[in-house]
């Protein structure tokens, strides 16, 4: 009855969240403008704006903020760790450094789509390797060190790319991107991404009961019947598909999968099962609010959307390292 | 009335074969006993049992029907599990984690029914924590954790108990109500096996022991069939001072050389 209650509560905040930000913008469109554009009587620049700059974008928020933060959560059940986030696996990581080689090689310039599918498939080759170094049997620590070692590396291997950028334009552009950013993207962008979004949130969603036994730790949970391997499999390609989907189109933004969570977990009465839906919902609303933000700050630079989560973000893991020090054992 | 049979059970870590002949019989209506020395293999015999160590050699039958060809789920509604300082990794309420224990009846999406909601009353009821029921897992004190994750065992209904250790960090209050609760559960109609260090408690309420050292059994039989004072002091070091069938068993550390 809860989670009825509190998923619909996230989801009308949601909505109107996206109404406003089909309102506000560089250039205002009034409510009656809007209110002429649903009922299909609308100018063809109001049209233009609503239909190919804004919708797309706050679609995109949404997308991505629901993805990360879902992904985050199911990391945490897995994981038995608030800590955990799509970066800590190394996928956000990787997928960046797909997306930086297709800047890098010019790969997204002569074909569009390049960029999103460097991304995803990187993302998918580092939870390859992940589940290859980790083994078949892997504990979670075997799990995080993997994830830890795969991060760095690709970390290593990005900033090789941008050192050897013989390129001062194709440089900045790929530095812009790392900041994270939703600016200018468009229905392919969210088309491309949507669908491996929604497959990996699929993913995700079935791993709710297991995620809920391995409260009791992993041989518990075995003797519950859960079958380890195949559970964290589901989480690793779920996240992956979401997270690599994401990074692709949105570049890195940090710290949403820890943060939503983290909010909603009293809420659902911590239990994992129950935080995957109203995590997916809550990100997406925290990125569909930084996005505003974004675009309503004044600035002559406009804002990178990753460099306000990550502000909003790194003070609150600082936080949330120190609480659960000292609550955990 | 179910019977639980290990035999020859061998389990190999690495090199070296941690389990090399583990022998295990446990009848529903009586308490088992696991004892012997640390690191003899009392764990890695109930952890083969459970399927949760790779069995090299040897079987596990239950009333007659081989446990590692069958499905998750049946192994689960068979045999629960209460292991060896249990965690609890969020601070979930005890009813929600007892709950937990019905997960190998639950179909895929169906939520909890009439019969699991019934399942956790009588789990709760047995092991006397319903008052603790709004409590979060995560704060009770280690008495009634063991008892609160007991009954997350008991919510299984499966007709087989292994226990491992569960009296370990206990106060003596405690150890002697966890084990009351054992022979209960035993009384009406389960197979308990319980990991014990303490040869006073597993002598006092324990029907059958299983005595493990280096890898194999030992022994096994009544309690005074096993605690004898040789295998006492070729198994454990410790000589007894008293004798156990008239008062109890009383020991002591062997003499100095």
């Amino acid at each position: 009855m809860m989670d009825v209650r509190l998923l619909s509560a996230l989801g009308a905040i949601l909505l109107a969240l996206m109404a406003g930000s089909m309102v506000v913008g560089s250039a205002t469109v009034p409510m009656d403008a809007v209110l002429a554009f649903l009922t299909g009587q609308a100018e063809p620049a109001v049209r233009v704006v609503l239909l190919d700059i804004r919708l797309p974008r706050v679609l995109l928020a949404a997308v991505v903020g629901g993805a990360l933060s879902m992904a985050g959560a199911a990391l945490q059940g897995l994981m038995r760790n608030p800590l955990a986030d799509p970066g800590i696996i190394g996928i956000t990581a990787s997928a960046s450094l797909g997306a930086v080689l297709s800047l890098y090689l010019g790969l997204a310039t002569a074909f569009s789509l390049a960029l999103p599918l460097c991304a995803i498939a990187m993302a998918l080759f580092a939870t390859l390797c992940m589940t290859l170094i980790a083994g078949r049997d892997a504990s979670v620590l075997t799990l995080v060190l993997a994830g830890v070692a795969i991060s760095s590396f690709a970390s290593a291997l990005t900033s090789l790319v941008i050192n050897l950028s013989p390129n001062p334009f194709a440089l900045g552009e790929i530095v812009l991107w790392l900041l994270g950013s939703l600016t200018n993207r468009s229905v392919s962008d969210l088309l491309l991404a949507a669908p491996f979004v929604i497959a990996g949130g699929g993913l995700l969603l079935l791993t709710g009961r297991q995620l809920d036994a391995l409260t009791l730790g992993e041989e518990t949970a075995a003797t519950l019947g859960v079958d380890l391997k195949r559970l964290r499999y589901l989480v690793v390609f779920g996240a992956a598909l979401a997270v690599g989907a994401s990074v692709a189109v949105a570049g890195s933004v940090s710290f949403v999968g820890l943060i939503v969570p983290h909010v909603l977990r009293p809420f659902v009465g911590h239990a994992p099962s129950r935080l995957l839906l109203p995590s997916a919902l809550g990100g997406a609303i925290l990125i569909v609010f930084a996005d505003l933000v974004v675009r309503l700050t004044p600035t002559i630079q406009e804002l990178k959307l990753g460099v306000i989560t990550a502000l909003l973000g790194a003070p609150f893991f600082l936080h949330l390292l120190w609480t659960t020090r000292k609550a955990m054992r | 009335m179910t019977t639980v049979m290990a035999r020859q059970l061998a389990v190999v870590a690495g090199k070296s074969e941690i389990l090399s002949d583990g022998n295990l019989t446990a009848r529903a209506g009586r308490v088992v006993g696991l004892i012997g020395p640390n690191g003899a293999g009392k764990t890695t015999l109930l952890r083969a049992i459970l399927g949760l160590a790779p069995v090299a050699r040897g079987v596990v039958t239950v009333d007659g029907v081989d446990m590692s060809a069958a499905p998750a789920h049946r192994r689960a509604r068979t045999l629960a599990y209460l292991p060896q300082g249990g965690v609890i990794h969020w601070p979930i309420t005890v009813e929600r984690l007892v709950l937990l224990g019905r997960l190998p009846h639950l179909e895929p999406w169906a939520s909890p029914g009439e019969e699991d909601r019934r399942a956790v009353e009588a789990a709760l009821a047995a092991a006397d924590v319903r008052s603790l029921c709004v409590r979060l897992a995560t704060t009770l004190s280690g008495g009634e954790r063991t008892r609160v994750l007991l009954a997350r065992a008991l919510a299984t209904e499966a007709p087989v108990l292994l226990a491992d250790e569960p009296v370990a960090a206990l106060d003596p209050y405690h150890q002697l109500t966890i084990m009351a609760l054992f022979r209960r559960l035993a009384a009406a109609g389960r197979a308990v096996v319980v990991v014990l260090h303490d040869l006073g408690l597993a002598a006092r309420y324990c029907d059958d022991l299983v005595l493990i050292a280096k890898g194999k059994t030992a022994a096994c039989g009544t309690p005074t069939e096993v605690l004898t004072p040789q295998v006492l002091t070729e198994v454990y070091g410790v000589r007894p001072l008293s004798d156990l069938a008239r008062m109890g068993l009383e020991l002591a550390p062997p003499p100095m050389n």
